[in-house]
C-alpha cells in the first residue's frame, strides 16, 4: 500500500470475457496496466488464464497487482477456458479486491484510493452478435487439411503460415469483439505473387478466405464467420514511390495509414484521408472499405483520390491497374469496383493515390452549440465563409462528451464551465498562418454574436489541437469501454439527421444509451446504442426501425463503414433490386466459387458455390 | 502587485525538429511556432494568483521577431492584461534576454516575476537565474507549487528535487521559474480571444532600452542526433546471448 505522502502509484486492471451463444468456450482476457503516480504508462501486460480455480488466478493477479509498477512478473497459461457463470468471475474480482483491502495502518486517503481501485476493476461482458447463429456454413466449401497447410508452408515459408492459437484468437476477433470466427489458419504473404498463388490454390480447392488488413473494420467484415483462411496483407508494407512534383504515392496495400501519414509529412504531403483507427488500419483496408474519415469534406472520397490499384482475383489473376494518371478515360474504370467492395471481389495488393501538399497553417476550434439547428446553420456558414480553408467539420452530442469524459483517461473537457447540448469541431487548413487565423476568428466571433455558438476555444498549439481531436477520435474506443454497442453508420440529409437520434431515445427509454456523433460536414451520422448487454429485445427495438427510417428518408444504411457481415442482408434498404442483382452478377463473374469473403456484403439469397 | 511573465515563441512542441542543411541551426521556416510550454505554465500561475485577488495586473513579455506578437496575443487571450514586445531580428541569447528583462523590471516595477524553467528550443535553463542575479532578487527554480502570503510579502515554493520535494520561502519581490507539474494551463476561449484584441501591446527595441545585444559565444554547428539503427529479431535465446556477448559486448 502506498503511503499517503508519496504520489500513489495507481494500478489499472481491465477484464473482458467473451462467450458466444453457440456454446463455444468462454474466453477470458485481462489486461493489466500499471501506471506510475505521475500518470505515465510504465508497463502493460495482456494474458489469458485458465479459469478453473478462481482463487489461484486471484493469487496470480494479486501478485501482479501488488508488484512494483515497473515490473509485472506473472506468466499466464494461454489457453481457452471453460468458465461457467458470471458468479465465478464476480467471486474472482472480489478476491482481487480483498487482496487489496486497506490494511490497519492505512489512512482514509488510502481508503479513497481503494474505492477508486475497485472502480478500475471493471469487467466487460461481450456476447458475440448472433449473426453467425443464423448463417449456415456454405456446404460446398472444403475444409482445411494438413496437405493444404504443407502447401502453404512450401509456398510462403514456415513463418508466414500461422497456426498459433493466440495469434489466431486475435485474428478471429473483430475490433469491437462482437464478431468471432474460428479460422485455423492465418497466412501472411509478402508479395503479389504469393497472394496470387494462395488464391489460385484456394480457388481450386474451394477453400474460402477472408482478406484482412488492420482488422479495425466495424461491420464484422474483416474476420471469418466460420473457418475461412485469413489472408493478412500486413507484411506487404513497402512504399514504392512518391512523385514529389505531382504528390502521387505508390505503395503496397499493407502499409499502415499512420506510417504513410508520417512518411508523407517528411516530404511535405498529406494523406487525403485520416481516421481514428490510423495507427492500425492499412491502406488496402481503407481502399477496400472506401473509408471516409475526418477530411472527406476537404479532399473528397477515395473514389477520387485513388488513381490506380493492383488487385488479385479469386482465380489468382493479377489485375495491374496501377495507373498514376489523373485522367484516363480508356474503357470502364474497373479499379472503382475494388474501392469499397470489402474484399469480396479481389485482394488489393498495391495502391496509387494522389496526395495533396501539406499546408503549414492548421487551426482547430472546439465549439459548443445550444441545439442541433445551430450546428446545421454553423455548417452552412462555415462552408460559405471558410470554404477554401475548411478541412473538417465534426459534431458530437453531450451524451458523447459524457461518455468520453467517463471512459478515456486524461481527456479534459475544453469547455468545463457548463454542459452544452452539442459540440462541433471546425478545422481549417491553409497556407497563410495569420490570414487563416484571422479569417477563422472573424468567422467564429460573428457566429458567436449571431448566437450560433454558445462558447468555444481555439487551439493555440498542436498539443491543444490533439487533445480536442482526441475527444472526437476517441469516441469509438470510449464506447467499447462502456460495454456492448450497436453501431449504425448512416448517411441522412443533414436537416433530418438528428430526428432519428431523438426518436431512438424515445423508443429505447432507459434500456440503453443513445450516443450520436459524426462527420456533419458529409451528412454522416454515427448512431451508437450503448447497452448493458447484447440483447435481442434491445436489438428488436433498433432493427429494422433504423434501417426503415433511413430508407424512408432516402439515406444510406452504410455511409462509410461498409456492409460486412452486419448489414449484408440489409442492402436493399439502400439499393434497388436491379442494382443488387447486377452486383450479384459481378460477384459471380469475378469470383465464381464465392471464396472471397463469403457471407459478407451481398445478401445470402444471392450466394452460391456450386 | 504587478506580476511580469516572460513568454517565448518557439517551434511547437509537437513538431519534428529539422536541422538546416548548412548546420547553422534549426529550420523554422514554414514550421508551426507556439508558446513555450513552460512559459504557458508560468502565465497560468500568474493568472491564478491574480484571480485569487493576490495581484492586480499580469504583464506578458516576449522578445524576438515581429511574429512574437502572435504569441503575446495568445497570452492576452489566456488572460494577461497587457503585453510588451521587445523586437529584435537578431538572435537573443539568455544573457541578452535577462538584461532586457531587467531593464523592463526597472520600468514596470513588478512584485513577482514568472518565467518557464527553460525553453524547449535551446534548453538553456539560464534566463530565470540570470534575471534573479542581475536584479539581486531571491529565486526559486523548477516550482511545482507556489503559495503567496500577501501580508507577509512571502512566497512559499515547492520544487521537485531528486527523490523528494524541497520547500523554499522567498521574500518578495522574487523570481520563480516553473516546472511541468505546477498547473494545467487554460485554453483560449472565444470571448477572451475577442477581449484580447483590444488589449495593448507596447513595443520596444533593445536599443531603446539601452541594452547592447552581442554574444560572447558563437554557435559552431548544430547537428542531428545519430540515427538509431534498426533492431534485429533474434530467433533464439542462444542467439541473443551470442549477440549480446560478441556484437554488443554488453555481457
Ligand atoms: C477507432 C476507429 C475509428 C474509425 N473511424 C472511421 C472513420 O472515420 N471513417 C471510416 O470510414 N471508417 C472508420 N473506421 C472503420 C474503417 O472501416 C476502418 O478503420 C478501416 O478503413 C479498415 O481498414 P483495415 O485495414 O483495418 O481493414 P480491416 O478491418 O482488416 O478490413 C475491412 C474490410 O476490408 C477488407 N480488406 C482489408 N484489406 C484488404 C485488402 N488488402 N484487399 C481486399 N480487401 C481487404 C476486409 O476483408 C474487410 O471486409 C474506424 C474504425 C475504428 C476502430
Amino acid at each position: 500500500m502506498p503511503s499517503a505522502a508519496t504520489p500513489a502509484p495507481c494500478y489499472f486492471l481491465q477484464f473482458s470475457f467473451y462467450s458466444s451463444p453457440l456454446g463455444l468456450p468462454f474466453f477470458f482476457t485481462a489486461t493489466t496496466i500499471a501506471t506510475s503516480g505521475r500518470g505515465g504508462l510504465v508497463a502493460a501486460f495482456t494474458g489469458r488464464w485458465e479459469l478453473l480455480d478462481a482463487s489461484c488466478i486471484a493469487r496470480n493477479c494479486g501478485r501482479a497487482v501488488s508488484s512494483p509498477p515497473s515490473l509485472l512478473p506473472f506468466v499466464s497459461a494461454p489457453r481457452a477456458l471453460h468458465a461457467s457463470t458470471d458468479t465465478t468471475i464476480m467471486r474472482f474480482l472480489f478476491n482481487i479486491r480483498n487482496l487489496h483491502s486497506p490494511t490497519a495502518q492505512c489512512t482514509s486517503k488510502c481508503e479513497e484510493d481503494e474505492k477508486k481501485r475497485f472502480c478500475w476493476l471493471r469487467f466487460d461482458k461481450r456476447f458475440f452478435g448472433s449473426a453467425a447463429a443464423v448463417i449456415e456454413r456454405n456446404a460446398s466449401f472444403s475444409t482445411l487439411n494438413s496437405d493444404d497447410v504443407s502447401y502453404f508452408k512450401d509456398l510462403l515459408g514456415e513463418k508466414s503460415v500461422v497456426e498459433d492459437e493466440d495469434v489466431l484468437l486475435t485474428a478471429n476477433t473483430d475490433w469491437m469483439r462482437k464478431y468471432k470466427g474460428s479460422s485455423k489458419l492465418l497466412l501472411q504473404p509478402k508479395s503479389t505473387h504469393e497472394v496470387s498463388q494462395i488464391l489460385k490454390y484456394c480457388n481450386s480447392r474451394c477453400l474460402p478466405v477472408v482478406p484482412q488488413g488492420g482488422n479495425t473494420g466495424l461491420v464484422g467484415g474483416s474476420v471469418p464467420v466460420f473457418d475461412e483462411v485469413i489472408i493478412n496483407i500486413g507484411s506487404m508494407n513497402n512504399i514504392i514511390s512518391l512523385d514529389k512534383v505531382s504528390g502521387i504515392l505508390v505503395c503496397e496495400a499493407g502499409c499502415i495509414l499512420e506510417n504513410l501519414i508520417s512518411f508523407l509529412d517528411n516530404h511535405g504531403f498529406v494523406m487525403p484521408l485520416d481516421l481514428g483507427a490510423k495507427g492500425s488500419c492499412q491502406i488496402g483496408g481503407n481502399v477496400s472499405t472506401n473509408a471516409g474519415g475526418l477530411r472527406l469534406v476537404r479532399y473528397g472520397s477515395l473514389h477520387g483520390s485513388v488513381l490506380g490499384l493492383e488487385a488479385v482475383l479469386a482465380n489468382g489473376d493479377v489485375l495491374d491497374m496501377l495507373g498514376t494518371l489523373r485522367k484516363d478515360n480508356t474503357g470502364y474504370d474497373l479499379k472503382q469496383l475494388f474501392i469499397g467492395s470489402e474484399g469480396s471481389l479481389g485482394i488489393v495488393t498495391k495502391v496509387s493515390i494522389l496526395t495533396p501538399p501539406k499546408l503549414s497553417s492548421v487551426n482547430l476550434a472546439f465549439l459548443a452549440c445550444k441545439d442541433y439547428f445551430s450546428c446545421q446553420k454553423l455548417l452552412v456558414e462555415a462552408k460559405r465563409r471558410l470554404g477554401d480553408i475548411l478541412s473538417a467539420f465534426e459534431f458530437l452530442d453531450n451524451q458523447s462528451m459524457d461518455l468520453v469524459l467517463n471512459h478515456l483517461e486524461g481527456v479534459r473537457n475544453p469547455l468545463p464551465s457548463s454542459m452544452h447540448n452539442f459540440y462541433v469541431l471546425i478545422e481549417t487548413t491553409g497556407s497563410d498562418e495569420s490570414y487563416d487565423k484571422e479569417k477563422l476568428e472573424a468567422f467564429l466571433l460573428r457566429a458567436m454574436e449571431g448566437g450560433l455558438i454558445s462558447d468555444g476555444v481555439l487551439s493555440q498549439d498542436i498539443n491543444q489541437a490533439s487533445s480536442f481531436w482526441r475527444i472526437r477520435e476517441g469516441l469509438p474506443e470510449a464506447l467499447m469501454k462502456a460495454g456492448p454497442v450497436y453501431k449504425y453508420d448512416l448517411s441522412i440529409p443533414v436537416e433530418k439527421m438528428y430526428d432519428l437520434v431523438e426518436e431512438m431515445r424515445i423508443r429505447l427509454g432507459q434500456t440503453a444509451k443513445v450516443v450520436a456523433y459524426g462527420h456533419l460536414g458529409d451528412s454522416n451520422l454515427h448512431l451508437n446504442i450503448s447497452a448493458p448487454q447484447y440483447d435481442d429485445k434491445i436489438l428488436a427495438q433498433i432493427e429494422p426501425y433504423v434501417y426503415e427510417w433511413t430508407s424512408k428518408h432516402r439515406g444510406s444504411i452504410s455511409a462509410e463503414h461498409g456492409l460486412g457481415l452486419m448489414k449484408a442482408n440489409h442492402i436493399s434498404y439502400s439499393k434497388s433490386p436491379e442494382t443488387v442483382r447486377l452486383m450479384g452478377s459481378i460477384k459471380k463473374l469475378l469470383d465464381p466459387n464465392g471464396i472471397l469473403n463469403p457471407y459478407k456484403v451481398l445478401p445470402q439469397s444471392l450466394k452460391s458455390c456450386h | 502587485m504587478k506580476i511580469m511573465v516572460a513568454i517565448k515563441r518557439v517551434v511547437d512542441y509537437a513538431v519534428k525538429i529539422r536541422v538546416k542543411p548548412d548546420k547553422t541551426g534549426v529550420e523554422t521556416n514554414n514550421v508551426k511556432m507556439s508558446m513555450n510550454p513552460f512559459c504557458e505554465i508560468a502565465l497560468e500561475e500568474a493568472l491564478r494568483i491574480r484571480e485569487a485577488g493576490l495581484a492586480s495586473e499580469v504583464v506578458a513579455v516576449s522578445m524576438g521577431p515581429a511574429q512574437c506578437v502572435d504569441t503575446l496575443r495568445t497570452g492576452l487571450a489566456m488572460g494577461a492584461d497587457r503585453g510588451i514586445h521587445v523586437e529584435s531580428t537578431t538572435g537573443l541569447n539568455p544573457l541578452n534576454v535577462a538584461k532586457i528583462f531587467t531593464r523592463l523590471v526597472e520600468l514596470e516595477k513588478p512584485g513577482l516575476i514568472f518565467l518557464g524553467k527553460q525553453a524547449i528550443d535551446d534548453d538553456c535553463n539560464q534566463t530565470g537565474q540570470m534575471v534573479a542575479g542581475l536584479l539581486r532578487w531571491p529565486q526559486a527554480t523548477f516550482a511545482s507549487k507556489v503559495v503567496l502570503d500577501k501580508e507577509k510579502q512571502v512566497a512559499t515554493v515547492e520544487r521537485e528535487v531528486d527523490g523528494g520535494l524541497e520547500t523554499l520561502s522567498l521574500d518578495l519581490p522574487a523570481v520563480i521559474t516553473t516546472d511541468l507539474r505546477l498547473n494545467q494551463p487554460r485554453y483560449a476561449t472565444l470571448p477572451n480571444i475577442m477581449k484580447a484584441k483590444s488589449k495593448v501591446i507596447k513595443k520596444y527595441t533593445p536599443q531603446e532600452l539601452n541594452v547592447d545585444i552581442r554574444s560572447d559565444f558563437e554557435v559552431v554547428q548544430v547537428t542531428e542526433p545519430a540515427k538509431r539503427k534498426a533492431g534485429v529479431i533474434v530467433s533464439s535465446v542462444d542467439e541473443l546471448i551470442d549477440k549480446l556477448k560478441n556484437e554488443a559486448h554488453a555481457i
